[in-house]
């Protein structure tokens, strides 16, 4: 095929696309059909269709990564001399070159080494020298746990080479698991490991390659660390990013053991070491790497180290026999070790391995956890430039015959802040960084590194100062001051300061839309940023609006943008609260399909995607359907987040109210309990988070039939709530209704009507006359008038609320039919 | 020099508006910095991996280009330098093979289910691989461009969709179809 034909092309294609999906003889019969009377097309389709099939990786590992598909190449033959040493036997080999075993032949001692050959070509100096130079700083390294240097030179092609000590013995992970070393074996083997490492940082030699395959034990249980400085010595170029051959076979580096400053080809120091070592440490107690990579691009690598926090190894040790043996103190060692900032790790390696006998020897140690303040510092600087997921979603629930539960929050977490933000940070690495830059200004100024508790830092006041000067300092740079108003807004819909939020995403989102040309994305995330707020503060039109104008921006993109899941999630929540369920529902089902169509997705998106889709079925109280997704999410919280997590009590909370909605409500009270532990640990009182965990607490409770306790939550909830947002917030009436279902739990008659009387004002004025709502609480009212004895009030309020059901549900709907139930029991009266 | 930031970013906003023009001046100034890129990367030969050339090419970015370029551009940026970075690689696969040939070069033989080595395990194959995508561009831009930024500029799908304007899944099967195609031309 010459000259170019564009509709036999065009066919070609066509017919192979259809015919891969065909196998056997329906293929066969398929091309033939549609080939005919092309000449050659059909041969061509069946070229095409052996090729794709026998493609394999074919172009998909892209320019750099090359070693696996390298020929072979021999650099030594069995028998061949090199100096006093014969080659025995080839034992590894890579892209740098390969290592064979070797003996020392020339005079009475025979002793095995391991002779290194280097494929360096170099364009810069003189490599030899400089190799030579290198070699006998390393030559200088003597100590029990390192594989000594014993000579060196180049071949007979050129080719430098290396004799080491030839070490036998085991992978350090695999001699771990083999001989099931306990956790404090494995602790002092690393300390070993560690003193090896120290030893050669003080003769100003740093490893740059440590991992587990460069670490071997011998049979003896002695550590002997390999390679060291060879990364250095191979890399004629200085480049601190570097290769190994390892003694057990050569590779490419595993980014898994790579400082993010490595990652980034940023100088490489002593402490790159000490987080190579965090990763082994890790390794070590929790049995797996802090991060997995092996399937990721480059630039997800990159993200993953320089960006995420790995899980505590506690947390990631989940499945190992000494899950119980790391504590706190063992989690904050290893994250210590492995902080992304060179200069917040430990300084040293003897600083690490002290900590580590001081861990194994029961004493406190030095390393502190990351303070609040500190955490608060990064919070805000990892989600600059982000559009910053809030906080609290109020969400009064949908009500049925039995009761109406509670409120209850939406918490994103740092974790999704993260997510959110990683995004961004790919996108807008520089525009970051000048708002980093402005928000850690004013942070630093205000919260000491030593704050422990929300309540000693003065950030409203930050906030305020920050959003004033946005408007003076970023007068010429409207997108930025926009990113800016947006990711302080958000701080303060975490702070619950709604109205203060609405003010900063108001004023982003007229920014933005001023632009001359806005980004979709922007103009997307400014309005669902502005939507949230209005809707954590109950004001649900402009909130729905904002949301749905959001949608409309990402609707039209095409294809939809991973990022946009977060739009159609939030979108979904508003929905479900506002009573449009089967759309709620279905924005739910899209955004849950979009995340598992994707292998890029995050797990922590994926949950909450789920737990929005379990809120729009629970409405839809399809109680049963809806445990499934929240199940899922829940699970997923705790591994993503751990079981401390603001996340992680979330989800509880979620799947909690489920449990109580299907009478378990034992165990709904037990996982709300849990929630609400977690989050006095991290909210103060009045937090819009904790009154939530507080008032499904007391739902659980009043099914649980323990009123007292019950009634308890609700007043202070009720009371709490007023006070913080105002009488007239929607959650107000959602309170009042279930206080007033505690007092007629209790036959007090003559209090739950107020209750009911109020939450009924406040949502005929919320949400209209004719609300699901409105209706539960009018049969609510009904019940306890007749209770009282007010046998016309109770017939006029159940003949209000039976006519909503009627216009809401079917006829033939339980919900219709417990209306009716009610007033065929009062006109018997 | 003329390739300042703002230069750079000036040209990808007019070539993402539509001037090939634009690319055409902006691939030689990216050229030399890719050109020092594609040195260290011809000194590692195999040794090269991901992370080193995926840093490379951010670093580059982050000289080349100003900082308030807009995130598409930033895309934009890497196609080009995928471009570039096949022609850097192609331009001194052809200098090596006249060293090595004396001003010719032979293609070596592929046999059928041997993955085609790294281009920068030979030359020669790189060459090939080239020509390859050149016919394959006369009949379709598209899929020769998906794969120079699959492969030249290590660029995963979704921004290929991007870069490309298209689905996610259009990238795959215009890939999937590409490969096929060019590993029946590299048996040729």
């Amino acid at each position: 095929m010459t000259a170019h034909d564009p509709t036999r092309w065009r066919r070609m294609q066509e017919i192979f696309e259809a015919a891969l999906a065909l196998s056997g003889p329906a293929r066969d019969s398929y091309i033939d059909k549609e080939c005919a009377g092309a000449a050659g097309l059909a041969e061509e389709v069946r070229a095409l269709i052996r090729n794709s099939e026998s493609a394999g990786s074919f172009l998909d590992n892209g320019l750099p990564n090359v070693a696996d598909s390298f020929p072979a190449l021999q650099l030594l033959q069995p028998g061949e001399r090199l100096g006093p040493y014969q080659v025995l036997k080839e034992i590894g080999r890579g892209g740098m070159g390969a290592v064979y075993l070797a003996v020392r032949a020339d005079n009475e001692y025979k002793r095995n080494v391991a002779i290194k050959v280097m494929r360096v070509e170099s364009s810069a100096g003189d490599p030899t020298r400089r190799f030579r130079a290198e070699r006998q700083i390393l030559a200088t390294l003597d100590h029990p746990h390192i594989a000594g240097l014993i000579d060196g030179g180049t071949t007979a092609s050129g080719l430098p080479y290396l004799v080491m000590e030839f070490v036998e013995g085991e992978a350090l992970d695999t001699y771990c698991a083999k001989n099931e070393l306990t956790l404090v074996d494995r602790l002092a083997l690393f300390t070993l490991i560690c003193d090896a490492v120290s030893h050669a940082h003080r003769k100003l030699i740093i490893h740059r390659d440590l991992k587990p395959g460069n670490i071997l034990v011998t049979k003896a249980g002695t550590p002997k660390l390999l390679d060291f400085g060879i990364a250095k010595l191979l890399d004629t170029e200085m480049t601190p990013f570097t290769l190994a051959v390892t003694g057990t076979g050569a590779r490419l580096l595993t980014p898994e053991y790579a400082s993010p400053e490595q990652v980034r080809n940023d100088p490489v120091t002593t402490v790159s070491d000490v987080y190579a070592l965090g990763v082994v440490l890790y390794e070590l107690v929790a049995g797996r790497k802090p991060y997995e990579l092996a399937s990721k691009s480059a630039a997800d690598i990159e993200r993953t180290v320089c960006e995420t926090e790995p899980v505590a190894p506690s947390i990631a040790a989940a499945n190992t026999s000494f899950k119980k043996g790391i504590t706190g103190d063992l989690d904050t060692i290893t994250m210590t070790a492995l902080r992304k900032e060179p200069d917040r790790r430990y300084s040293s390696v003897d600083a690490l391995a002290q900590d580590v006998r001081n861990h194994i020897r029961g004493r406190p140690i030095t390393a502190h956890p990351d303070t609040l303040g500190y955490r608060m510092g990064k919070f805000v600087r990892r989600n600059v430039g982000a559009v910053i997921a809030g906080t609290i979603v109020i969400t009064a629930l949908a009500a049925s015959s039995i009761a109406m539960t509670a409120l209850y929050l939406r918490a994103e977490s740092a974790r999704e802040h993260e997510q959110v933000a990683r995004m961004e940070a790919e996108t807008q690495r520089e525009t970051a960084e000048t708002i980093s830059q402005f928000l850690r200004e004013m942070l630093t100024q205000a919260s000491p590194r030593e704050t422990q508790s929300a309540d000693q830092i003065p950030i409203r006041d930050v906030l305020d100062q920050a959003a004033d000067r946005i408007e003076t300092d970023l007068a010429e740079h409207p997108a930025l001051a926009a990113e800016l108003y947006v990711t302080i807004g958000a701080v303060y819909r975490d702070l619950g300061l709604f109205t203060d939020a609405i003010e900063n995403h108001a004023a982003a989102a007229d920014l933005v839309r001023a632009l001359p040309s806005p980004e979709p994305r922007q103009l997307a995330e400014s309005q669902i940023e502005l939507g949230l707020s209005y809707f954590r503060n109950g004001e649900y039109e402009p909130a729905e609006e904002a949301a749905r104008a959001s949608y409309a921006i990402v609707s039209a993109i095409d294809p939809t943008p991973l990022w946009s899941h977060r739009i159609s999630r939030e979108l979904s929540r508003i929905l479900a609260d506002v009573g449009k369920l089967d759309e709620a529902e279905a924005l739910a089902t899209e955004t849950v399909a979009l995340l598992r169509s994707r292998p890029d997705a995050s797990p922590d998106d994926l949950a909450w995607a789920l737990d929005a889709l379990g809120t729009a079925l629970f409405r839809l109280e399809k109680f049963e359907e809806a445990e499934i997704p929240l199940r899922e999410a829940l699970a997923l919280s705790r591994e993503v987040h751990g079981p401390a997590s603001p996340g992680y009590a979330h989800m509880l909370n979620t799947h909690a109210i489920i449990l109580t909605r299907t009478d378990q409500h034992k165990q709904a009270a037990a996982e709300l309990e849990e929630a609400l532990t977690i989050l006095q640990s991290i909210y103060e009182e009045g937090h819009m988070e904790r009154l939530t965990a507080e008032s499904n607490l007391a739902d659980a409770l009043l099914h649980d039939t323990q009123y007292a306790k019950a009634e308890k939550y609700y007043q202070n909830v009720l009371a709490t709530l007023a006070r913080q947002y105002g009488a007239d917030h929607p959650a107000v009436a959602t309170i009042a209704n279930n206080l007033g279902r505690c007092y007629e739990h209790q036959e007090r008659y003559d209090d739950a009507i107020p209750q009911y009387e109020r939450a009924l004002g406040m949502y005929r004025s919320i949400l209209g006359e004719e609300h699901a709502y409105v209706a539960l609480v009018e049969l609510n009212l009904a019940r306890v008038l007749r209770g009282a004895g007010d046998r016309a009030g109770a017939l006029q309020h159940a003949g209000t609320g039976l006519a909503i059901r009627r216009e809401l549900y079917d006829e033939d709907s339980p919900q219709v039919a417990e209306a009716v139930a009610l007033l065929d029991e009062l006109q018997v009266d | 020099m003329q390739d300042t930031p703002a230069t750079i970013t000036r040209l990808l906003l007019d070539w993402r508006a539509g001037s090939e023009q634009a690319l055409d001046e902006l691939v030689p100034l990216v050229y030399a910095e890719l050109k020092g890129i594609a040195a260290h990367l011809m000194i590692r030969e195999s040794g090269s991996h991901t992370l080193q050339s995926t840093a490379l090419l951010h670093e580059a970015y982050g000289r080349l280009v100003s900082s308030d370029i807009a995130w598409q551009d930033r895309t934009h940026f890497f196609a080009v330098a995928a471009r570039t970075m096949r022609r850097v690689l192609t331009d001194h696969a052809r200098a090596k093979g006249r060293i090595r040939r004396g001003g010719e070069w032979k293609r070596e033989l592929l046999h059928e289910n041997i993955p085609v080595p790294s281009p920068l395990a030979s030359p020669e194959v790189l060459l090939a691989l080239d020509d390859a995508l050149q016919k394959l561009q006369i009949h379709d831009e598209r899929k020769a461009q998906a794969v120079e930024l699959h492969y030249f500029g290590g660029m995963n799908w979704d921004e290929i969709a991007e870069v490309l304007q298209v689905s996610r899944s259009t990238v795959a099967r215009e890939i999937r179809f590409a490969k096929a195609w060019l590993l029946g031309e590299l048996q040729k």
